[in-house]
């Protein structure tokens, strides 16, 4: 939005401004100007002005002091001022490099159908960001997670028993002792350009733009020990490979702004590979307020995509010569609809979102799982509501959540949560939480009076 | 650097500071009001307080420039406080807490600090598009002053004040109490 012109412009300061002359001082750059820190700085001081000297210089070292600091203050000027622009000198651009990780312990109060009964630490996410702004409206972004899986990680075999992955390798670098190897997940990889409030283009893996904890991601931003439920179940896919335009109009009174996407969709390589030649199309509405009833933001999204699974098969065609063919083994088409809204008013927030997800199979179904016949159509849908209170005292809210979900024909069919808890911020950067999660089952396939008795606690930090 | 008491015309000022807009109420000085700065040649005359904002929050506000490079001043200096809290009404925690969230979530970084305010107003006035603020009575002629919904410094309900409310009403509560 450019800048209204006014009435009231001027080319100096206010009359009654007093001015002072321009300061002589030799330009010095503050270490915060060159800060790759996530948050606001410290700021070494720099020099205000020059300590008064003991003696009156004499002209000609005066000259030469003034000469001096005129060449330093060219020499630095050009530095600092690229670094206030954000961006290194010359041609080269700053790469700045943070992140964040959490540490989960889980107590278990009662034994649920799935999972170990025991009580576990945890190292969850440590992921990393690489972000550098590329100069003429460029901008990127990258974000790599770490993690100890796939070692450990289970599958159902058609017995009904589990097969574990094991990672262990011979360490060639300590005599062939045994080392465990983990993975990277890349949780997004973009390119954007700026071309104007109103249209961003962001071409890449992007998370898609829909509701409010999808975008939050990290758990140092998410309130509770983890996501709703609703949202880690993917009604609404959590990230996409494809373009994003996005832009957004101040109005004053409010905000409007826009999400479109065009992507693979989901399917099982989406990231690298399409399957069908069914673009997924998705957007995203939302209006922001600042009114004196507090900050509201509320927004409404969609997204459609099919679903394809193939595989590759060498056919010997009745002349002798081979070819290949990419049967389906999978494919459906989905449609889904998402609307949240956050209100936030001193250190209160209320926030909900509604998502609504709708399956429609071709053929072939799948099987169903552990039965005969074949999947149905899906409709999934959930919501969840959370409201808490911020304190000054270390930064401490208090936080209740309530949500429920009807997951359709899978086996959890309907469940519902209560949360309570508590996310104590005691510096920016350190996130402890404790919470307390109960769930039960309405209508579900497990066995009756299942329910899900849990305490999390987590420390998250970014750095 | 407050330079003379601060008077009461309001028993709200001492409930809440929520509801002080900064300069409501009280006769700041001009050491402590905050003028926001830019080139002289830069082509703007001023903001209204929400465009200010929205600037200092990372969103894309345009100027003759393209985009407005807001500069800040270092972390929980008097300047930096005051100006947080009568533009963005928030504590220095929370301005923490807003800009290690946007990064999480890979929006853009907090505007760059620079300190003194003699070096800012230097950078500023070399760099077209860039603001800063500096207390009203220490801007040089290197830059010109912004006004700030149609006020300057010294106008009577100019908003940003150099560690804003919070001081005045400590103040406020030692003189009442």
């Amino acid at each position: 939005m450019a800048l209204s012109s006014s009435a009231w412009a001027q080319t100096a300061p206010p009359a009654d401004v007093p001015v002072k002359p321009a300061d002589t001082t030799p330009l010095v750059p503050a270490a915060a100007t060159s800060t790759t820190a996530a948050a606001p700085a410290p700021v070494a001081p720099a020099p205000t002005t020059a300590a008064p000297a003991a003696t009156a210089p004499s002209a000609a070292e005066t000259a030469a002091a003034t000469a001096a600091a005129a060449e330093d203050d060219s020499a630095v000027n050009e530095q600092l001022v690229a670094d206030a622009a954000g961006k290194a000198s010359g041609d080269e651009y700053k790469l700045d490099i943070y992140g964040f990780a959490d540490f989960t312990y889980t107590h278990l109060l009662n034994k649920f159908y799935s999972g170990p009964p025991y009580n576990s630490f945890a190292v969850g996410n440590l992921n990393v960001y690489l972000a550098s702004d590329l100069g003429s409206k460029f901008h990127s972004l990258a974000e790599v997670r770490f993690t100890y899986l796939p070692n450990g990680s289970t599958a159902f075999g058609p017995t009904g028993t589990t097969t574990r992955t094991d990672t262990t390798v011979g360490d060639y670098a300590d005599i062939g002792r045994p080392v465990r190897w983990g993975g990277i997940v890349i949780e997004r990889a973009w390119l954007e350009y700026a071309a104007h409030p109103l249209l961003n283009i962001r071409a890449g893996h992007w998370l898609t733009p829909y509701g409010i904890w999808n975008v939050d991601h990290g758990s140092p931003t998410i309130i509770g020990v983890q996501r709703p439920y609703i949202v880690g179940d993917q009604l609404l896919p959590q990230s996409q490979t494809g373009l994003e335009l996005y832009g957004k109009h101040d109005f004053s009174a409010f905000e409007l702004g826009y999400h479109l996407t065009l992507s693979n969709g989901r399917g099982p390589i989406d990231t690298y590979q399409d399957l069908n030649n069914n673009k997924a199309i998705g957007g995203r509405l939302f209006m922001h307020a600042d009114t004196p009833a507090g900050s509201v933001t509320l927004g409404g999204s969609f997204y459609t995509g099919r679903y394809t699974d193939r595989v590759q098969q060498l056919v010997i065609n009745p002349d002798g010569t081979g070819a290949f063919a990419f049967p389906i083994t999978q494919d459906y088409h989905e449609v889904s609809y998402a609307a949240d809204l956050k209100w936030e008013y001193a250190g209160a927030l209320v926030q909900s979102e509604f998502i609504l997800n709708q399956i429609r199979y071709n053929d072939p179904r799948p099987p169903l799982l552990g039965g005969t016949g074949f999947v149905p159509d899906t409709q999934r849908w959930g919501v969840y509501g959370l409201a808490g209170y911020r304190f000054d005292f270390l930064g401490t809210m208090p936080y209740a959540e309530l949500e429920y979900y009807d997951s359709g024909p899978a086996l959890l069919g309907k469940s519902a949560d209560v949360i309570g808890g508590l996310n104590i911020r005691p510096t920016g950067r350190v996130v402890l939480k404790a919470q307390y999660i109960y769930a039960w089952f309405p209508g579900s396939n497990l066995p009756p009076d299942s329910h899900y008795n849990v305490l999390n606690f987590q420390a998250a930090w970014s750095f | 650097m407050i330079t003379r008491r601060l008077f009461l015309t309001s028993g709200a000022a001492l409930v809440s500071p929520l509801f002080i807009p900064a300069g409501v109420g009280e006769a700041a000085t001009l050491e402590e009001m905050l003028a926001v700065v830019a080139a002289k040649d830069g082509g703007m005359d001023g903001f209204s307080l929400h465009q200010l904002k929205r600037a200092y929050l990372g969103d894309d506000v345009q100027g003759p420039h393209g985009k407005i490079i807001p500069l800040n001043r270092e972390p929980k200096g008097p300047e930096r406080v005051g100006f947080d809290r009568s533009v963005l009404d928030m504590s220095p925690d929370a301005v923490a807490r807003y800009w290690i969230d946007r990064k999480i979530r890979g929006q853009s970084a907090a505007p760059k600090a620079i300190e003194p305010g003699s070096i800012l107003q230097k950078v500023v006035a070399r760099l077209p598009g860039a603001i800063g603020y500096v207390r009203a009575h220490e801007v040089t002629s290197d830059v010109k002053v912004l006004l700030i919904d149609g006020k300057k410094p010294g106008d009577a309900g100019y908003p940003i004040l150099a560690e804003g409310p919070t001081r005045a009403q400590a103040e406020n509560r030692l003189m009442v109490f």
